[in-house]
Formats: C-alpha cells, sequence, structure tokens
C-alpha cells in the first residue's frame, strides 16, 4: 500500500515497462539522491538559479515515477527559488526531506518480493 | 516500410527510459542523447522525422537546439516537442519562438503522447505533400515556360520571314520571352502590294501561339500566291475556328497598301481602331472594327468584305493592339485613346510621330516597363520604287512542265461575284518553268488585265471617277452595285510556246462590255498618260513585248517572249520586250 505515489501511473508505467520496471525504479533509486544533492548544495551556496534548476530537474523524475506530492513541494522550491526568504526556502527543503525519504521507502517496496 | 524515428533529448535518464519504452511500443526508433551537443549530432547523422526535447539540459539547451534544427530542415517539417513541466509563460513563449510545436508534461503519458505523435505525424505528412507539390507546380511551370518560349521561338521563325524590315515599315513588339498572344505579319504579293495583318489571340502563351503558325502559315502562303485579302481572311477564320477551343479567337486587321494606285484596302474585326494618319492635313481617320474577330463564327455568317480608301504618299497608317490603350501607369491608371489622340493632334511632322507615341506610352507608364505588352506598327504610302520589289517568286518544284499549250477560261457573272481567278491562273503559269523568274511581273500584267476587264468592260465603271477622294468612294460603291446585277463574262485565252531557248506567252482578255474607242486615244497616250488612267497601260506596256486592242474595244492582247542564254539555259531567262 503507498500513500506518496500515484497508484493509477504505477500500474502504467510497471505495463509500459514491463521487465524493465526495476531498472525505472533502480534509475530513480540511483539518480533522485543525488539530483536532492544538489538542491541543497545550491541552498546552502545561495545560488538561487541553479536551486531553481536542480528543482525542476528532481520534478520532472519525481512526476515521472508517480511522487507527486514530492513533485509539487519541488515546484514551490522552483517557484520560490528566486524570491523567497532563506527562512521559507529552508521550510521547503526540510518538507522536501521528509517526503524524499517517504518516496524513497515506498518505492523500494515496489519491487518484487 | 522503414521505421520512422525519433530523437529524444533529456539529460534525466528516466525520463528517457519512459519516454523510449512508449515510442518503441508505438513502433518507432529511438534515438535518445542525453544533452543538446549530443542531440545535434544525432540530428545531424540519422536526421530523424519527430524530436522531443526537455528544455532545460546541460551543455546546450533545448531552445538552441530546436532553433538549429528548424534552420537546418528549411522547407521540411521536422515537428519538435518540449519536454517540460514548464510553467513560466515567457520560458513557453520561447519555445514556441525557437520553433517548438507542441509541449509534453510530466509525468507521461502514453495516451496524450500517442495522440499528439499521432496529430504531429499527419502535420508532418501533409507538409510533405505541400512541398512535393510545390516543388511539382515549380518543375511543371518550368517545363511550361520552356515550352513557351519553345513555341515563341518557332513562332518567330514562322512570321518574321515576312518583309517587316520594309523601308516603309516601324514596328515596334514586345520582347517579351512567352508569346503574347499578339502577331504582326507583312508579306508581299505578287502584284508588288503589301499586306499586313495584326492580330491579338485571346490568351498568352501555347494557345495564343497554335493559333497563331496556322494564321502566319496561311497569310505568307496566300499572299505570295496571289490572293486577296478576304480570300486569306476567309481561309484563317475557317481555320481558327477549327483549331481553337471554344472562347478562343484573333481580333485582327488586315490591310493591303497597292503602292501603284495608291489604294488601301482595310478590314478590321475587332481590335481598336487604327488611325489613319494624312500627310497633308494632319487628319487622322479611325479605321473601326466591322466584324466579328477571326475564329469566332462558321464559315457562312463570316463576313470578310472589306473597304477601301484612297492614300497619298506619306499618309501613314499606325496599328496597335490593345496593349497600348491598356498600358498602365503606377496608379493603375490606363493610356486611353484620349492620349492616343493627344499624341496625333500635338505633333505636326509626321516622322516623329511613332517615336512620340512609344515615348508617350513609356512616360505614362513610368519606369516599371517590365510588363511592356505593345505591338505598335507604322506604314507609310510610299511610291512605288521606293519600296524594293522584294516579291516571293514561287519555289520551283521541277524543271519540267508545259511546253505548249492553249487555255481558255471564262468567268460567268456569279464566278465574277463571288471568286479571284488570279491566283489559279498565276499557279497555271508557274508550272512553266520559264515564266517561274517572273512570277511578279506576270500576276501584274494578269490583275491589271482582270481589272480593267472586269471594272471598265464588264461594269462599265469610269475610272476618272477616282481622281478625287469622293470620287473614289463613290467609284467602289458603283462597282459592288454593278457586280450583284451584272449578266456579263471576262474570258481568258492563254497561248504558250516554248522551246529550249526561247518562248512566247500570248494573253487575251475579252469581256462582255461595250469596248471604248482606243483608236482616239491611241494618240492622246503618245502624249502623255492621263488618258488612259485607270487602264493601267503604261505599266502594261512597261511588261509586254505588245499590247493591242481588238475589236470594239472589248478584246485586249498582249505579247511577252523571252529568250534564253544558251550557256545558262534555266536559271535567268531574261524577258524580252
Amino acid at each position: 500500500m503507498t500513500t506518496h505515489l500515484d497508484e493509477t501511473l504505477i500500474c502504467e508505467l510497471r505495463e509500459l515497462m514491463e521487465d524493465d520496471f526495476t531498472v525505472l525504479l533502480d534509475a530513480y533509486l540511483a539518480e533522485a539522491p543525488i539530483q536532492r544533492a544538489a538542491i541543497e548544495t545550491a541552498f546552502e551556496e545561495s545560488d538561487p538559479e541553479a536551486l531553481r534548476r536542480t528543482a525542476h530537474s528532481l520534478k520532472g523524475s519525481s512526476a515521472n515515477i508517480g511522487a507527486t506530492q514530492l513533485a509539487q513541494i519541488c515546484h514551490k522550491i522552483e517557484e520560490s527559488a528566486h524570491g523567497a526568504d532563506a527562512d521559507q526556502l529552508a521550510m521547503l527543503l526540510s518538507g522536501l526531506a521528509s517526503e524524499f525519504d517517504v518516496v524513497g521507502e515506498e518505492i523500494r517496496g515496489l519491487y518484487p518480493a | 516500410m522503414t521505421s520512422r524515428t525519433v530523437l529524444i533529448a533529456d539529460d534525466n535518464r528516466m525520463d528517457r527510459m519512459v519516454l523510449t519504452q512508449i515510442l518503441r511500443k508505438e513502433g518507432y526508433e529511438v534515438l535518445a542523447a542525453v544533452d543538446g551537443v549530443e542531440a545535434l549530432e544525432l540530428y545531424a547523422t540519422s536526421e530523424p522525422e519527430i524530436v522531443l526535447l526537455d528544455a532545460l539540459m546541460p551543455r546546450m539547451d533545448g531552445i538552441e537546439v530546436a532553433r538549429s534544427i528548424k534552420q537546418q530542415s528549411g522547407d521540411q517539417f521536422v515537428p519538435i516537442v518540449f519536454l517540460t513541466s514548464l510553467t513560466d509563460a515567457d520560458e513557453l513563449a520561447r519555445c514556441l519562438d525557437a520553433g517548438g510545436d507542441d509541449f509534453l508534461n510530466k509525468p507521461y503519458n502514453q495516451v496524450i503522447l500517442k495522440a499528439k505523435l499521432s496529430a504531429l505525424e499527419r502535420m508532418r505528412q501533409l507538409n510533405v505533400t505541400v512541398i512535393d507539390q510545390r516543388d511539382q507546380i515549380a518543375q511543371h511551370n518550368n517545363h511550361l515556360m520552356h515550352e513557351q518560349e519553345a513555341a515563341k521561338a518557332v513562332f518567330d521563325s514562322v512570321a518574321h520571314t515576312g518583309c517587316l524590315d520594309a523601308a516603309n515599315i516601324r514596328s515596334h513588339i514586345s520582347p517579351l520571352a512567352v508569346f503574347n498572344g499578339d502577331v504582326l505579319l507583312a508579306a508581299r504579293s505578287p502584284s508588288g502590294n503589301m499586306h499586313v495583318l495584326i492580330g491579338d489571340f485571346t490568351g498568352h502563351g501555347l494557345t495564343a501561339a497554335i493559333g497563331a503558325m496556322p494564321l502566319a502559315e496561311i497569310f505568307y502562303g496566300m499572299t505570295q500566291k496571289g490572293f486577296q485579302v478576304g480570300e486569306i481572311l476567309r481561309e484563317i477564320n475557317h481555320k481558327l475556328k477549327q483549331i481553337l477551343p471554344p472562347g478562343y479567337f484573333c481580333c485582327a486587321a488586315m490591310f493591303d497598301f497597292n503602292f501603284h494606285k495608291r489604294v488601301l484596302e482595310f478590314w478590321n474585326g475587332g481590335l481598336p481602331p487604327p488611325f489613319l494618319y494624312r500627310h497633308e492635313t494632319g487628319d487622322v481617320e479611325m479605321i473601326p472594327s466591322t466584324h466579328l474577330p477571326l475564329g469566332v463564327v462558321d464559315g457562312a455568317k463570316f463576313s470578310e468584305r472589306t473597304q477601301i480608301t484612297d492614300m497619298s504618299v506619306g499618309d501613314r497608317l499606325f496599328l496597335w493592339t490593345d496593349g497600348i490603350l491598356e498600358s498602365r501607369s503606377r496608379s493603375g491608371e490606363m493610356f486611353g485613346e484620349d492620349r492616343l489622340r493627344e499624341v496625333f493632334s500635338s505633333t505636326s511632322e509626321s516622322n516623329g510621330l511613332f517615336n512620340r507615341l512609344i515615348e508617350a506610352v513609356n512616360a505614362h507608364v513610368g519606369e516599371q516597363d517590365l510588363d511592356d505588352d505593345l505591338t505598335i506598327a507604322a506604314i507609310t504610302m510610299v511610291e512605288e520604287h521606293e519600296v524594293s520589289a522584294r516579291v516571293a517568286t514561287f519555289e520551283a518544284s521541277g524543271q519540267i512542265g508545259p511546253e505548249d499549250w492553249h487555255l481558255a477560261f471564262e468567268l460567268g457573272p456569279t464566278s465574277l461575284r463571288v471568286f479571284n481567278p488570279l491566283p489559279l491562273l498565276q499557279h497555271i503559269l508557274m508550272e512553266v518553268p520559264q515564266l517561274r523568274p517572273q512570277g511578279g511581273k506576270l500576276f501584274t500584267v494578269l490583275s491589271e488585265l482582270y481589272s480593267n476587264g472586269l471594272e471598265h468592260g464588264v461594269l462599265g465603271l469610269d475610272s476618272r471617277l477616282k481622281r478625287s477622294a469622293e470620287g473614289f468612294a463613290e467609284y467602289y460603291e458603283k462597282r459592288a452595285e454593278a457586280l450583284a446585277t451584272t449578266q456579263g463574262f471576262v474570258r481568258f485565252e492563254f497561248d504558250c510556246r516554248t522551246s529550249a531557248t526561247v518562248g512566247e506567252l500570248s494573253i487575251r482578255v475579252i469581256d462582255s462590255g461595250e469596248g471604248f474607242d482606243y483608236k482616239a486615244r491611241e494618240n492622246v497616250s503618245a502624249s502623255g498618260n492621263t488618258g488612259y488612267h485607270g487602264r493601267g497601260l503604261p505599266l502594261l506596256s512597261s511588261l509586254c513585248r505588245s499590247i493591242e486592242y481588238q475589236g470594239k474595244g472589248n478584246e485586249v492582247l498582249v505579247k511577252m517572249d523571252w529568250t534564253l542564254d544558251a550557256s545558262d539555259s534555266s536559271a535567268d531567262p531574261a524577258f524580252v520586250h
């Protein structure tokens, strides 16, 4: 039972990718942490453009794997990167951290037993 | 069928995997690039049909890639879909500006992607069809232009065998490469007259050129054989009616300049009126169209009735097609008849008129003379000796012909009304090889004898009438009246004897008329030629060894003989008068 992933989309992906479904999950699990780290770095270095771009990137992969809420948080970061103050961004980033962990957990749960 | 190729460029491996899988299932061959630079490299080597681009990519972003691909593909439509979750309006506008044809949002949805791809494929096919058809049209057009140029070249070689370069003709013909439908033809008849025909075919190009060929052939062929204006027009009309599709015809006017009698015979079917410029007074007489154009009605309804007017030496006939009247100024105003008349009334000297006319039209049209579609000609009545006697001689079809023969040919009243015997008789005479080089002289002799016999003999017309302009018109009216009711005849008797080196031809013409007191007039003839006005006797006596009136003056016998140079027996028989 997943709560942070879009069930319908996951079904579609499973059907589409067939045997490669787990490869897709592998790819997400390999790339998403790198993208997330890049977001952290951009925030720490106060580079709003890098922040926007990296958030955009994680948003795309997360949306594709059906991690709708994670994608929404990324979207907020992307939109606020240039305007919002550090506190607001810090809040968004902490939201991202917890959602990211939950999503990662649920994805690992998708592998066949 | 070779599989259709799609190029994907996305720096996200997952996105590439999902898209690749969707597209493969749709039967595409997929090329995947990890960034913009690799995308352009793959595009150059594989020429995909559709390109999917992530907008934000390392090294080179999707917008730059799209711009480059659109530039490279040129006419060919390569649909570009931006893979984006961009929501910024400016960013989306930039994608569209760069040549994006559609967007695809994440998460990727198979159904939507499939629908978009097939819509883009339809667009691409449509574009391929349009480009193909455009190329085909361009090719056909090219082909057509070549054909038209060829047709024009053929026509030019047919049309320009005439005497447009004669000293008394000035002409301006549009230099367009493609036949514009205008024809201008001039040729000398065996009697030394000059036939001129100006025509304007409906339409341009091939259809017009197709009609112009037989028109020129008939004009030259029949003029050379001695046929008259009406007969030639009837034949051309018949031919054009036969070959031209419905709705196609030729507005035309034809003229016969008789330099000897200084008479102009004319027929106008549908052309803007030519101007007859009177040298003495500066007056202009218009020759209105009184007939239907050539090729419109069938033979029986066609009227070849010509009219006649006198022309003095120096009088000029100005001819044009409607190109001159319809020449437009920059503001679209046509040159028109008023401006045409203005040129004539403001130019006093007749020699400058032709140039003034061209200048006036050019000034009206301005610098944009690209669509020069003018055909203008001016023919001057000159002294007979001023137009070189470049009269077509009959082609010798072999050197064997009748050597001793007699022929009697009598025309009854109906024949006199409707038939011109001269081409037929000329044709028979030209069967005699020794007479061929003298075709022009013979034709003149025949036509003088015939018109004397018919007009003064059978019809009893008094040639003195023709001395004044009014009398001139009256003369031709009376001629038509008398011809309609005559019961008379004209009879020709030819007698020809030739041997290897000498020959003699006698022509006797007997008419049914009252005759005249030729004995009394012979005395006048010695002192001057006025007494014989209209009988053409000075001309005849310059061409024949002897002329002898007989009976009550209704019979005339002319004799011609010749001796051939024995060393050069066939080439140039010299007449001994």
